[in-house]
């Protein structure tokens, strides 16, 4: 059985690493700044070159559900009829406190007390062997070492040969994939390694199942507890088969954004460094919000909401405002928040309490997402107060 | 059942009659498979058939129109015999509908609805809609069964003038409830005449949105429903959106697929839907759609029933707003106000005048007739960036013997602007009669500023993206920038528009659609989002969209494949 679960994890990373290999190649996000809501230049790259000439197939699927995979059911999963490889990943916030060059030069240390908030996710043993030929040695290396995302790479200013202090232990950089083969995590470990730092918590399967999908995400629904809700996606359907699909992978939120270190000081709130927020924050006059204080990459983009909304007579849509730059862990989770880089914000959260469906007017909705800011109203858990920044506006 | 004349003799027959029982359902089986393979070839959103407008029709008002379509049905219904579908009398229904939407004065009518998740688990309401002008409609959805412990699904709406009062329960993702999901009661006030954010459910009363611009829908036997005469069509889901919306748009419902079949049943007489049954169409994307729901739905019955039980066309209840049991209130901002002559004079009864205030004041007129309404907003300090009151996106300029106007998609609104006002004129009624209006109006339109995204002059300079040079059915595609990104408008026949835009960037954004699929377009893969009619690939480090809510996933594509790199 592990055999076999191998063999189809060779066939379904083939998949994967295929399609990250052309969906990300020259994987870029739009830069961040004050003029993002009315950019002046349009200047595509030109060496990106997406070669994949069918739909990725269904046998690749991803399965993840909020706040973490229920005990038993990668073991589930992989009972079912049709399925022939199950791959966990599990996923946590590591504090990470020094990194370091091939030479051994410092690169980045944060203020005294405080640490950098790290996704690392925790590959099993089986991944390592079902990568194709191009990124094996990579993976085979992960044994005590860790693999970085372009994105993070960007992010760390670090390559192969460099070093990465997570939770006090110093662990050598092995590699340097496309964001899509690693999930969009910061960083990746073997489990072993993962047990180690702390990254325990399953966040989502990957699945190589032939056979009908419909069938196949009710077994699923059944494999779950009465009322946990689960994604299921396929390569396509969204850019990162990762859990918390619908938003930015936080590698790239610290692309786009800055990265900061922060330092706890309880209740689930958080200390930035004092740095990142004088280069990053703006407060501003934003129509029917009044003084915001939010990221000043997304300020344009939501005054111009806004004001839009104003115009057309569609204020009173706006009830209640509930802040943009808040620095604090998500709710009940060891996560940062979206707001802590203020990319994010909450609306009329009265009448949309989260875990219920929405209030939210259509137009409102509308015209946040067209200035780029996704709705959690139609997240696995809704959010329907809640609109998060993750791409430029589409007119 | 909806679909199928069965007369009432023969109903008791059926009754007792196992082989006949079979015989009927068997029939029915077949008619099922011939009807979805037809409807299978239609669009995801709106038909194909969109494309081949009858909008023939001579300007002029409602009544003379309403009067011989009406007077055809009755003919028709007459000499027929009406033993089966009658194509010809079903091509009438879209026309009829839209010149027929003056003749409903009052109606009150009581209806049950039969909700079905998956087999023995079932929800049955009992609804009562009340109607005695555009702007003072009720209606009351009253669960009287349903699975034990599953949250209260009872919904109220009522539109009196300017306020409007909703309540239901709180929505929950779950059918059997969320903590702290008290049920909701929100009363607007100030609430603008035939407003678009605090709607009243006229297309429960005559289905003018669903049926506007559509073509001939497949006709489906005559049958009796409440004691009367009913006329059948077959839509999809999609297509009858705005009535289903009307009528589900508080609570909490289950899903409706747009692909699915809907058999509408509309008053012969007097065109109010009687009768609506929506019947699950087998595709591998539904059946991923319902898996994720949990709902089980069968090809051979409808999930989703309304059937009314009487319906009356007089008298009926006081429609009046009472306050005081724990509302929240919203003020959406317009006070009737006395504003002079209005600057034209429809052939309807003025039945509102007063001001929108906010930070771009607009004087607001309305005129109604029966269902129908035409409604005028007119702004002295708008400066754009965009036509004032365009929420739709894309238009297309239309020239008027004063200057130019914009038409929006669907054909429901005339936009235009001058050098001292800007001015919206929408309606339920036919284009042909707003631009009469509009004509009416006599105001100097002026083509927009160039950069406003309305705008038809072309601003591609030092611009190397994709452009569609060869796209039949449309007009000839103008791109310009907006921002950062490339915007090409497309506007066909009727309400078929699309809109391509690209910006730079390696990968899509994370999909918004929970509903999201890969396809291949392009020789690459791309996703689909269906709630959004909307194509999005990555080539050559572009990002690429073709985002319509008329055109179909296939359309889409094509409209795609068209685009090349000069």
């Amino acid at each position: 059985m592990r055999r076999a679960l191998r063999f189809g994890l060779g066939v379904l990373v083939g998949v994967l690493v295929g399609a990250a290999a052309a969906l990300t190649a020259g994987l870029t996000v739009p830069p961040v700044s004050s003029t993002i809501a009315t950019p002046t230049t349009l200047a595509p790259a030109t060496s990106l070159s997406p070669t994949l000439t069918e739909p990725l197939p269904a046998s690749l699927l991803l399965v993840w559900t909020s706040g973490g995979l229920p005990d038993g059911l990668a073991a589930g999963v992989a009972s079912l009829s049709g399925v022939s490889a199950v791959a966990q990943v599990n996923a946590d916030l590591v504090a990470l406190t020094d990194t370091r060059d091939l030479k051994g030069g410092l690169v980045g240390r944060p203020d005294e007390g405080m640490y950098f908030p790290v996704e690392v996710a925790a590959f099993d043993e089986s991944m390592a062997e079902v990568v194709p030929v191009e990124w094996q040695g990579e993976v085979e290396s992960l044994a005590d070492g860790v693999l970085l995302t372009e994105t993070s790479a960007r992010v760390r200013r670090l390559g192969v040969g460099g070093t990465l202090t997570l939770e006090g232990d110093d662990l050598r950089v092995e590699g340097v994939l496309p964001d899509v083969v690693l999930g969009g995590a910061e960083v990746v470990v073997s489990v072993g390694t993962g047990e180690r730092l702390g990254v325990e918590t399953p966040r989502y399967l990957l699945v190589t199942f032939d056979g009908d999908r419909a069938q196949f995400e009710s077994q699923v629904r059944e494999l779950l507890p009465p009322g946990l809700p689960a994604r299921v996606r396929a390569p396509g359907e969204t850019p990162f088969l990762r859990h918390g699909d619908a938003v930015l992978p936080q590698a790239i939120i610290k692309d786009s954004f800055g990265e900061f270190a922060i330092r706890e000081v309880g209740g689930g709130d958080l200390e930035l460094d004092r740095a990142w927020r004088e280069a990053n924050l703006i407060t501003d006059e934003v129509a029917l919000l009044g003084q915001v204080t939010c990221h000043v990459g997304v300020m344009s983009a939501l005054q111009s909401a806004m004001t839009e909304l104003e115009q057309a007579n569609l204020g009173f849509l706006v009830e209640t405002f509930h802040g943009c730059w808040n620095p604090r862990f998500i709710g009940g989770a060891r996560s940062i928040s979206r707001h802590a880089w203020g990319v994010a914000v909450d609306i009329n959260y009265q009448a949309n309490v989260t875990g219920q469906t929405t209030t939210q007017d259509a137009r409102l909705v509308e015209t946040m997402e067209r200035w780029g800011f996704t709705w959690g109203g139609n997240w696995l858990v809704p959010d329907a107060a809640h609109f998060e920044w993750v791409s430029p506006p589409l007119p | 059942m909806v679909d199928g004349e069965v007369a009432p003799g023969v109903d008791v027959h059926l009754e007792s009659c196992a082989d006949c029982q079979q015989f009927l359902a068997d029939v029915e089986q077949l008619r099922r498979a011939v009807r979805i393979e037809s409807v299978g070839s239609l669009p995801d959103l709106a038909p194909r058939i969109l494309a081949r407008l009858p909008r023939s029709r001579p300007s002029g008002w409602l009544a003379p129109a309403a009067g011989a379509l009406v007077g055809l049905v009755i003919g028709l219904l007459v000499t027929g015999g009406w033993t089966g579908p009658n194509p010809t009398l079903a091509a009438t229904v879209p026309e009829s509908v839209m010149a027929g939407q003056a003749q409903v004065d009052r109606l009150v009518g009581r209806f049950q609805v039969v909700e079905r998740i998956r087999p023995g688990v079932t929800r049955t309401y009992q609804g009562e809609l009340a109607f005695r002008s555009p702007e003072s409609v009720s209606l009351t959805v009253t669960q009287s069964s349903g699975p034990p412990g599953w949250l209260e699904n009872s919904t109220l709406l009522i539109v009196d003038d300017d306020e409007a009062l909703a309540a239901g329960p709180f929505p929950c993702p779950s059918f059997d409830g969320c903590a702290g999901a008290d049920p909701f009661r929100k009363l607007t006030v100030g609430r603008d005449p035939f407003s678009i954010v605090t709607p009243a459910p006229l297309d429960l009363v005559v289905p003018v949105d669903v049926f506007r611009n559509s073509d001939e829908p497949p006709a489906l036997p005559i049958r009796v429903i409440a004691g009367r005469e009913v006329i059948g069509v077959e839509l999809t889901a999609g297509q009858t959106r705005p009535l289903l919306d009307a009528l589900f748009g508080l609570g909490n419902w289950r899903d409706i697929h747009d692909t699915d079949v809907v058999d509408l049943w509309l008053d012969r007489e007097y065109l109010i839907p009687l009768g609506l049954a929506v019947v699950a169409v087998q595709s591998d994307d539904r059946a991923v759609w319902s898996a994720r729901r949990g709902y089980v739905d069968p090809a051979s019955s409808p999930y989703l029933e309304l059937t009314y039980h009487d319906v009356s066309f007089a008298g009926g209840p006081e429609i009046k707003i009472e306050v005081g049991a724990g509302e929240t209130t919203v003020d959406a901002g317009y006070r009737p106000a006395e504003l002079g002559e209005a600057p034209v004079s429809p052939d309807m009864p003025m039945v509102a005048a007063g001001r929108l205030e906010g930070v771009v004041p607009a004087d607001v007129w309305a005129w109604s007739d029966g269902r129908a309404w035409i409604r005028l907003d007119r702004a002295a300090s708008w400066e754009g960036p965009g036509l004032f009151g365009n929420l739709e996106g894309v238009v297309t300029p239309v020239t008027l013997p004063h200057g130019t106007g914009y038409r929006a998609a669907d054909g429901s609104a005339i936009y235009i602007h001058a050098a001292d006002q800007d001015l919206v004129i929408s309606g339920s009624v036919d284009y042909e009669v707003l631009l009469e209006v509009t004509e009416a109006l006599a105001v100097p339109g002026q083509p927009v500023p160039a950069d406003w995204p309305e705008s038809t002059a072309g601003l591609t300079e030092g611009v190397d993206l994709f452009v569609a040079t060869d796209l039949g059915g449309f007009t000839p595609p103008i791109a310009k920038k907006v921002g950062e990104a490339l915007v090409i408008d497309l506007v066909g026949s009727g309400s078929r528009a699309a809109r391509i835009t690209q910006q730079p960037g390696g990968f899509l954004r994370p999909p918004f659609d929970p509903d999201a699929r890969a396809v291949a377009v392009r020789g690459t893969v791309g996703r689909f989002s269906p709630s959004l009619g909307l194509l999005e690939w990555a080539e050559a480090g572009v990002v690429i969209s073709v985002a319509s809510e008329q055109l179909s996933l296939a359309e889409l594509i094509d409209i795609a494949d068209a685009l090349e790199r000069p």
